[in-house]
């Protein structure tokens, strides 16, 4: 466990930054993606400024608002509004730089794999990603024996991991450049493969998740990240993303390399 | 084996011996024949040809034309009888000794008037035996043949039905005797041409379109063909001209309009009036596969592979693998397209993996709504999911696999079309989706 724990906290220390990767302009608009970009940060305004004033009482509000949280023991135990309350989560977040963070990757990735899954493909994509990080979430959640999945959760990491996961699927070999910070915070960019970037990030969620079963059985609390929700959307990305493109595009990728060639 | 046939069949030995020379023979058979039926004008008249005295001779005429009066062969030849007064030379008979055209004497030996050219004997397309020019049907099988009296006509005929039965060299034959008729009339001359093609002779099939053309200016059919006749032969200014003339005389032969495309290609390979007039022929023959192959190779020319990729798959489904469109249209694909096949994009399979995608999000969240238990998943929720994914697979029919299995089944080999039909099927198919999760998201 100290080992993991370490290793995480070195992983930890590491900020990566995906700044640019090596494909062209996208051949079409990236319209969902900065429809949902819109919309989260609309719905962070309104949940976290303008409705409080709306609602006026501020204990009200406090319930109020739970029910569009993931609460993940509400869903087992059947109360709350459901699914829905999975979709409404995947659209809050805690914190500015919660909601930036999650945008910014949603658009590094999402806009590639919208330009080509398509405008309402990536749209329903996304949805999927939204359920199966949700429960994903509420397995995992459920399962830790301090919490028992009682703590809300929210945010779309989730589904921006699938989008990523997406991403890996389908360039896994791209090479991004990157900004890692160090411990050092002396900033510099590196190219690396899109599978190093998100390996780095899935290796972070795994730990995490471990740690966090390892801490609450010790009846200590270890972070507020939902890993199995990442994960969650790891797994979604990555199986789903076969339903969701053209079958040209998935042809294509099984051919042996020398045989690929574009079409006009 | 009924009398009819008996005497039919003993009628056919007695013919055939008395041709192949057998006259013993020939004579014991027809008199048999007439011995069991007396009023067989055939026999009698064979019967006379093989006789050796010349009073037997006449017995046999005078009994043909007592069974017909009209027998012209017989009264021709009781004639001669009566002129030279001394019997006539045993020949094989070619139902008279006179041509029956020309009335002019005829040959001991031979199957042609040499007066006229007139053939006498002919071969039955339908059974091969040989049958008198006169007779407008075949003896032996009943074979119609026409009335050799309507001259080149009767001869296209024959030359139609020997082809028919692949007989090319009595084809020819055949049209060689038709020629010989002279022919002005200008459909008549069309026909022999077009048979003419069909036996492979392009030469006689040019002289004798030219005649049509000369004829006839406004057969647009004519000049077409004896354009293409002309291009094979790399007269292209010739062709051109003809199929202009075509062309003022009829805008909407699609054979005309053919030709003339290719010929505009053979120029110019990218050139936009030869698919102008390929559309043309497309609209007015849509499954006619060797348009669309010109169409292909005229739009990969201009680098228009999305479009060419459309006409040479057209071409691959209305010919098969082994047919010469056939396999240039799969080679071009192969090159220009080399992804997934036909069935790949719109089969079960793929079918399937699009409804998939349209139906997860529900799954999920009739999952999700019944406490992640699926055998809580409350009835109403599965008829939503059935209606979902009624819905999945219209909306997937009208946009991704338009020709998938059933709605090729149910619309044609075409599938989902026209835009009416995507709207027609699309829309009800989002609302009925979009209706199954608003309800099993209120969790109903």
């Amino acid at each position: 466990m100290f080992v993991v724990l370490f290793l995480d906290f070195m992983l930890s220390l590491v900020f990566l930054l995906p700044l640019k990767d090596e494909r062209g302009p996208e051949k079409r608009f990236p319209m969902v993606t900065l429809t949902l970009i819109v919309v989260n940060i609309v719905v962070h305004v309104v949940f976290h400024y303008l409705a409080p004033r709306w609602v006026g009482d501020k204990e009200i509000w406090s319930v109020l608002r739970l029910l569009f949280l993931l609460i993940p023991a509400a869903v087992l135990e059947g109360f709350g509004l459901g699914a829905v309350s999975m979709i409404t989560a995947a659209f809050l977040h805690a914190n500015w730089p919660h909601l930036l963070g999650n945008m910014f990757f949603l658009f590094f990735f999402g806009r590639r794999v919208e330009d080509l899954m398509g405008s309402w493909k990536f749209a329903l994509f996304y949805l999927v990603c939204i359920f199966i990080s949700g429960i994903g979430s509420v397995l995992g959640r459920v399962a830790l024996p301090l919490t028992q999945g009682w703590i809300p959760g929210l945010g779309a990491s989730g589904a921006v991991m699938g989008v990523m996961a997406a991403y890996l699927f389908l360039y896994s070999e791209q090479r991004i450049r990157t900004l890692v910070v160090l411990v050092i915070p002396i900033p510099f960019t590196v190219k690396m493969q899109a599978w190093v970037f998100i390996l780095y990030t899935v290796l972070r969620d795994v730990m995490n998740a471990w740690l966090e079963q390892e801490f609450q059985a010790r009846g200590y609390l270890y972070s507020l990240v939902d890993s199995c929700a990442h994960l969650g959307g790891l797994v979604a990305g990555m199986v789903c993303t076969y339903l969701f493109l053209p079958a040209e595009v998935l042809y294509y990728r099984h051919r042996p390399r020398g045989q690929r060639q574009r079409p006009p | 084996m009924s009398r009819a046939a008996h005497i039919a069949d003993l009628l056919r030995q007695g013919i055939a011996a008395a041709k192949a020379g057998h006259r013993v023979e020939a004579r014991q058979t027809l008199t048999r024949v007439v011995e069991l039926d007396e009023r067989n004008e055939q026999a009698w008249l064979w019967l006379s040809g093989v006789v050796d005295s010349p009073e037997d001779r006449r017995v046999c005429m005078e009994n043909v034309l007592a069974i017909n009066p009209d027998n012209a062969a017989a009264q021709a030849g009781l004639r001669w009888l009566d002129q030279q007064g001394e019997p006539r030379p045993s020949v094989a008979p070619t139902e008279a000794q006179v041509c029956p055209r020309c009335g002019a004497g005829l040959p001991p030996y031979g199957n042609t008037c040499t007066a006229c050219g007139q053939v006498l004997l002919i071969v039955c397309p339908a059974c091969g035996e040989y049958v008198d020019v006169v007779e407008t049907a075949c003896s032996s099988c009943g074979e119609p043949l026409g009335d050799f009296r309507e001259g080149a006509r009767y001869h296209l005929g024959l030359a139609r039905a020997y082809l028919k039965r692949s007989h090319p060299a009595l084809a020819e034959k055949a049209l060689a005797s038709a020629e010989i008729e002279e022919p002005d009339d200008a459909q008549l001359l069309a026909d022999m041409a077009a048979l003419y093609e069909a036996l492979h002779r392009p030469d006689p099939a040019i002289a004798t379109y030219e005649r049509v053309v000369a004829l006839d200016p406004t057969d647009a059919t004519a000049c077409v063909r004896l354009g293409v006749l002309y291009q094979q032969r790399g007269l292209s200014d010739k062709a051109r001209a003809l199929y202009k003339q075509a062309n003022r005389q009829d805008g909407k032969d699609p054979e005309m309009l053919f030709a003339l495309a290719r010929q505009c290609l053979e120029r110019d390979p990218t050139s936009r009036r030869a698919i102008d007039l390929l559309l043309q022929v497309a609209r007015l023959v849509p499954k006619h596969a060797p348009t669309y192959l010109l169409l292909g190779r005229a739009y990969q020319a201009r680098g228009k592979g999305k479009t060419a990729i459309g006409h040479y798959q057209r071409v691959a489904q209305l010919t098969t693998a082994d047919s010469e469109p056939g396999r240039e249209a799969r080679h071009e694909l192969a090159k220009l397209q080399p992804g997934p096949s036909y069935q790949l994009n719109h089969g079960w399979g793929e079918t399937a993996r699009r409804m998939s995608g349209l139906l997860l999000p529900l799954v999920l969240a009739a999952w999700t709504n019944a406490r992640l238990a699926p055998l809580e998943i409350s009835s109403e929720a599965w008829t939503a999911l059935l209606a979902a994914c009624a819905g999945a697979f219209l909306w997937a029919s009208a946009t991704d696999v338009p020709k998938n299995p059933i709605t090729c089944t149910l619309l044609g080999e075409d599938g989902v079309k026209s835009v009416v039909q995507r709207i027609l099927l699309g829309l009800p198919g989002a609302l009925l989706w979009l209706l199954a999760f608003g309800l099993i998201l209120i969790k109903v």
